[in-house]
């Protein structure tokens, strides 16, 4: 019988927000099924009720015929639903066999038959999809791309009908992408019911069949891969024609004199980087996941050790031995992960947006509260940030405004920022605050801050740029201007070795 | 939910606090052994054998009244309103409890009802609770009170005016002086029993031995001065009795203080380091090191060749009680002190107090040995003990609680 | 577009919890007990008298653990500088002298505290633990275990004074100002916001140029030096350096802080509700006491009271963790 997952009339209300109305489609086995939105339109919430973590409050879930009814996450695997997040859910002290077979621990002097047993069938389904993984190595030994080809195993083992992949390919260098679509398409000959959700639309026309596309809550669309196209795709999750998003900047052509100058930097990681930044440039550093952009970056903010090299910022050499050595020089970094190193997410926009500026919001011994709340609003205002207001807790708002919140941190009306470092600055935001971002960056180049743009977007990078640094393996493999450059030059460059 | 779970929680703590402040009067308080029982009223007036003397008593002047502050005080208990008396202590622990029902065992016969109160090892508790009682309204404190917060103790409860004597523990001034009536053991004596009783009795056991393939293992807690001196005798005694003898000192204060499992590690160290020690005796200054030292001998297979004698028996009893006739143990010989020894002269004294028939000064000073080292300006009750053994222990308790007219399971 | 003020700040729903509970206990013991007395001022200055030492010892820990550390040395310490500042007056030495020289002694090993977790990089858990127990060894040697008087007139009159007709402790006002003084500071200074967002996000807070390493310096010598200083008036009010000490006091500090809204988790809670905690947990053993509730059940209580906190932090942790995976 053909596998078949039907959603009927779903619904789910949070206090205050309606994060589904309404949801009706259905996916038959063997198809790839994109769920495209903006953060917020209600993929989450959707993936969350399927697997079983959350309750639809009306509706729906049908699987091969069969009504389902989850009361927990184990209630869906069972069923033979599993979910591959963003984070990893494996043991990484336990083996790639004893992750993909849980639940069946080797015992005593049987131990060994039940290991090699375990090693022996792990082996089978890594060859069925034609890896090259050690069944006996710990997991946590793969690197990120093959940690998640084990989940990938995991869910297969089990058998499941539907399998869905949530931002599957964010910390995947391109190589890796590839093997993944492979697997997917192995699945999909299996017969198994894939969901996919991406932010990534050359990804979605490359291994979807079908789209839904969410918006606010209600699904807007519903189409064949092969049918559509990018505008139409991006007209549907935001409802307004963005044009070519990078042909409509304002963009600044002031470039002013030398402001930033590495020279020969190394630390544990980089070898002999060197480039320069003016006042109004904006300089992109492309090349894969690892090839040490963010150290470049955290290594100028004086957040990690410089071992030699020198580093001048208007002509005067600097050694910073601590970030704040760096904020007093004038040098801001928001950092490649929003919530693990940029947010304090307990606390609120305002607590958020003033924590370099402490010292500079104070009447006599104490926080002046008033001055605080006024350039935060200055802050919020300019940015549009949305929120009700800026004693909100920070981790409730969208991560485009999350990204917002920082930005608004090191360009706050007390702040004299001269040199921006963005380390990926639009990771997981949606299509309509990236282009905002996009603006907001030009406009700093446009003040005469000189702007450092680390992403791993390809045409993101190359578009943006005025000028851009390639690096691979902790070394600039090249650079060139914006007019010079074309995607496919850069991603040489970022995997020469 | 959450909500829910805090509201369940609250409403638990709220009835939680009526069912204590309702019924939980210490009235719950079930203890091993002792029940009252409503002894003939007629009887006590003209009860049982006066109480030992003990040391030499000075003469007590002609016109002080009998007996007054005696368990066996001939006044009319009934003629008054009940009495409240608080039970003051550091901590309220087993030794505590047993002394406390067995004050709780003379509330009918002499109409009076006791409640108990602890610092919960905490001085700053302690010293506070002593106010808090005497605002309560209560009428007598039967206190006892650690070494080190003695001074303030006293100043405190001075300024409370409420009658009071101290009990288990001396209270004494900077000087190391007795103010106020206290209840409390000969400490030094009661080691000298054991060693004495050993020293009469260990041939009964051994036949002769060679003094120096005998050792004694002396369990004391430096960090108590009470408990400190009950371990002096057998040293002193030992040491002059036996120079060829190997004496060991085993502090337990620091080696996790007052349980069977600290003598039980101390012992065991000391014996497996010496295997050419044949004969072992152990003293110490509690029950429980009496207990943990004859596991010690167990566990060695060196039964015949120890011999257990320690002061305290409460726990030694429950040891004895578990073996059969046949059960061999080196646990031989104990100092009981029964709770009730304790018990009677503290509340017949504060109730002496609170009636106004003696007052600080002279209460029980007939009873002050004239070499007490601390001090005889106050009268000083010696609590009474005697050496049991395992085959005494029985009749011992019946003999005192018929004494006290109180039957039932013994009291230890 | 405006902010909460600070009225409704203050009166968030764990405030009301705590307060209600509050309320529920002061009027259950006030019936239950004879003619209210459970309420006589005499019985109110019992229960703030009771809360002085542990107080300090909870502000000690309580600025710790909103950084997201923890100390557990403070009853050990406290006990130790506690015998230490008694022998110092036992030996002649000029009151002020040894007030200081303790409290330094105090803050040195609250740095030594810092050193092991901010250099040497154990976790603060075990590493205060390990000092615990070489300050409670150190105790014990101090004096060979034997508690030492307090004889000098001064402190003894700071320990034992009290004003307005034996009702306000000399100790209970140095209480008072300690505990104002380290509610404005955490909660309206540049330092206190920076321990907040320290305990919030370590690595944020230091990529947005704050100095963790120098703040938890500053926070475990500021915990050494509250803990001296406990053991100091406790020592002054028994009028004797004792070899307990405040070591019992620390949990109940902890329990305190824990009700107050302090979390493990570091970066949240305020002295407002951990002061209203203490007070429901001492008016709570207090009324036990007045009632003449066995020992026994005063365990129990606690025990439940400890559990009852315990809850509401887990609870709280739960509500906020929750919300993070709603977001996806």
């Amino acid at each position: 019988m053909e596998r078949c997952l039907e959603f009927k009339g779903i619904e789910k209300a949070f206090p205050g927000v309606r994060a589904l109305q309404d949801i009706n489609f259905r996916v038959k086995g063997g198809r790839v099924l994109a769920l495209l939105g903006e953060n917020g339109a209600g993929k989450s919430t959707l993936l969350k009720i399927m697997s079983g973590d959350l309750r639809a409050d009306a509706g729906t879930i049908t699987l091969n015929g069969r009504e389902m009814n989850f009361s927990s996450p184990n209630d869906a695997i069972r069923a033979g639903i599993s979910v591959i997040y963003q984070e990893r859910q494996l043991v990484p002290a336990m083996s790639v066999a004893e992750n993909i077979f849980p639940g069946i621990p080797p015992r005593g002097a049987l131990g060994l038959v039940a290991g090699k047993q375990l090693k022996r069938q792990a082996q089978e389904l890594i060859d069925k999809f034609g890896l090259s993984i050690d069944p006996a190595a710990p997991v946590g030994t793969l690197s990120v791309a093959y940690q998640q080809m084990v989940e990938i195993m995991k869910a297969y083992r089990r058998d499941s009908d539907v399998i869905a992949f949530d931002e599957p390919t964010a910390p995947l260098t391109d190589a890796e992408i590839a093997i993944l679509f492979d697997l997917i398409r192995r699945l999909k000959e299996a017969g198994k019911i894939i969901l996919y959700v991406s932010h990534r639309l050359s990804e979605i026309f490359q291994v979807t069949d079908e789209i839904v596309v969410l918006k606010d809550g209600r699904l807007v669309a519903e189409m064949k891969t092969s049918e559509t196209g990018e505008q139409e795709l991006i007209r549907a999750m935001v409802g307004r024609d963005i044009g070519d998003t990078y042909a409509g900047l304002n963009r600044n052509d002031k470039i002013g004199e030398v402001l930033l100058e590495v020279s020969h930097l190394e630390t544990d990681v980089l070898r002999d980087v060197s480039f320069t930044l003016r006042r109004g440039e904006i300089v992109g550093f492309a090349g894969l996941v690892g090839a040490g952009r963010t150290e470049v970056a955290r290594a100028i903010f004086g957040a990690d050790p410089v071992s030699s090299g020198e580093i001048k910022i208007e002509g005067k050499p600097v050694r910073f031995k601590t970030p704040k050595d760096a904020i007093d020089a004038g040098v801001a970094l928001c950092p490649e992960d929003r919530k693990e190193q940029g947010l304090v997410l307990f606390r609120s926009v305002r607590d958020n947006v003033t924590m370099p500026i402490l010292a500079k919001v104070k009447r006599g011994l104490f926080l002046d509260n008033h001055a605080e709340d006024e350039i935060t609003i200055d802050a919020v205002k300019r940015y549009a940030i949305k929120t009700p207001t800026v004693d909100k807790i920070v981790m409730e708002l969208s991560g485009g405004n999350q990204q917002k919140v920082i930005l608004g941190r090191w360009t706050s009306s007390k702040m004299t920022t001269k040199i921006l470092i963005l380390d990926e600055p639009t990771k997981g935001i949606d299509v309509g605050t990236k282009a905002e971002v996009y603006q907001m960056v030009c406009d700093f180049a446009g003040q005469g801050i000189g702007v450092i743009f680390i992403s791993s977007e390809l045409t993101e990078v190359v578009n943006i740029s005025d000028t851009i640094v390639v690096m691979h393996g902790g070394r600039v493999t090249g650079q060139m201007t914006r007019q010079e450059a074309t995607e496919e030059k850069v991603l040489a460059l970022a995997m020469l070795d | 939910m959450k909500k829910i779970i805090s509201l369940l929680l609250v409403v638990l703590m709220a009835a939680g606090l009526l069912a204590c402040g309702g019924g939980g009067q210490n009235g719950n308080i079930e203890t091993s052994g002792t029940e009252t029982q409503t002894p003939d009223a007629s009887a006590s007036e003209t009860a049982a054998a006066p109480p030992d003397g003990g040391a030499d008593t000075p003469a007590v002047s002609a016109d002080a009244p009998q007996n007054v502050g005696y368990i066996d005080d001939p006044v009319d208990h009934f003629a008054r309103d009940t009495y409240q008396i608080a039970y003051l202590s550091p901590a309220f622990m087993f030794l505590q409890q047993s002394w406390f029902a067995a004050m709780q065992a003379f509330e009918e016969r002499l109409n009076f009802k006791v409640t108990s109160f602890t610092g919960e090892n905490n001085s700053d508790t302690y010293l506070t609770n002593i106010e808090l009682i005497a605002s309560q309204g209560y009428d007598g404190i039967i206190m006892d009170c650690e070494q080190p917060v003695a001074v303030r103790a006293y100043e405190i409860i001075e300024e409370t005016g409420v009658p009071y004597i101290a009990f288990v523990q001396s209270l004494l001034d900077e000087n190391g002086k007795t103010v106020c009536p206290q209840v409390v053991l000969d400490q030094y004596d009661t080691g000298k029993k054991t060693i004495d009783w050993l020293i009469a009795n260990y041939k009964s056991y051994w036949g002769e031995i060679d003094a120096s393939t005998l050792g004694l293992i002396d369990c004391t807690v430096t960090t108590s001065p009470d408990l400190a001196l009950r371990a002096v005798a057998p040293e002193e005694i030992f040491k002059a009795t036996f120079p060829e003898g190997h004496y060991f000192m085993a502090d337990m204060a620091a080696a996790g203080g007052v349980t069977a499992d600290a003598a039980y590690t101390q012992v065991m160290a000391t014996v497996s380091a010496h295997p050419e020690i044949e004969h072992w005796w152990v003293t110490g200054s509690t029950e429980f090191f009496g207990s943990g030292s004859a596991r010690v001998f167990d566990d060695l297979g060196k039964v015949d060749d120890a011999l257990v004698c320690v002061v305290g028996a409460g726990a030694n009893i429950v040891d004895w009680d578990s073996m059969t006739p046949d059960t061999k143990s080196s646990l031989v010989a104990c100092l009981a002190i029964s709770d009730l020894l304790y018990a009677a002269p503290a509340v017949s004294g504060v109730i002496a107090l609170i009636d106004g028939r003696a007052t600080k000064e002279t209460l029980w000073r007939d009873k002050t040995p004239a070499d007490w080292q601390f001090g005889t300006d106050y009268g000083v009750w010696l609590v009474e003990n005697d050496i049991i053994t395992r085959d005494t222990y029985k009749t011992y308790f019946e003999e005192i609680n018929a004494k006290y007219l109180l039957s039932g399971g013994h009291t230890d | 577009m405006e902010s909460a003020k600070g009225f409704k700040k203050f009166f968030n729903e764990k405030m009301v919890t705590l307060l209600v509970l509050l309320v529920i206990v002061v009027a259950a013991f006030t019936v239950l007990s004879k003619n209210g007395s459970y309420l006589h001022p005499a019985n109110i200055r019992n229960i703030f008298s009771l809360m002085v030492v542990t107080s300090l010892l909870t502000l000690a820990v309580g600025c710790l653990m909103i950084s997201g550390n923890i100390d557990l040395s403070t009853g050990a310490n406290g006990t130790l500088c506690g015998i230490l500042f008694a022998l110092l007056l036992q030996g002649g030495v000029a009151w002020p002298v040894a007030l200081i020289a303790t409290l330094l002694i105090g803050m040195a090993i609250g740095a030594f505290n810092a050193t092991l977790v901010n250099i040497v990089g154990f976790q603060p858990f075990i590493a205060t633990m390990a000092v615990a127990s070489v300050a409670k060894g150190l105790t014990y040697v101090a004096n060979n275990a034997v508690a030492v008087p307090v004889k000098d007139p001064v402190i003894t009159w700071i320990g034992t004074e009290r004003f307005f007709n034996n009702l306000l402790p000399v100790t209970l006002i140095i209480a008072i100002v300690a505990f104002v003084f380290y509610t404005v500071l955490m909660g309206a200074t540049e330092f206190g916001r920076s321990v907040y967002l320290i305990g919030g996000n370590r690595e944020a807070a230091r990529l947005s140029g704050i100095h963790p390493v120098k703040i938890s310096y500053i926070l475990f010598i500021n915990s050494g030096m509250l803990s001296a200083l406990a053991g100091i008036l406790l020592a002054a009010r028994l009028k004797s350096g004792t070899v307990t000490g405040v070591v019992n006091m620390q949990f109940s500090g902890m329990t305190a802080a824990m009700l107050g809204g302090v979390s493990f988790g570091g970066g949240s809670g305020g002295f407002g509700g951990v002061f209203i905690g203490m007070l429901i947990i001492n008016g709570f053993n207090n009324g036990l006491t007045v009632l003449g509730v066995s020992s026994y059940w005063q365990t129990v209580a606690s025990g439940v009271l400890l559990l009852f906190a315990l809850t509401v932090d887990y609870l709280n942790m739960k509500r906020r963790g929750k919300r993070v995976s709603k977001r996806g």
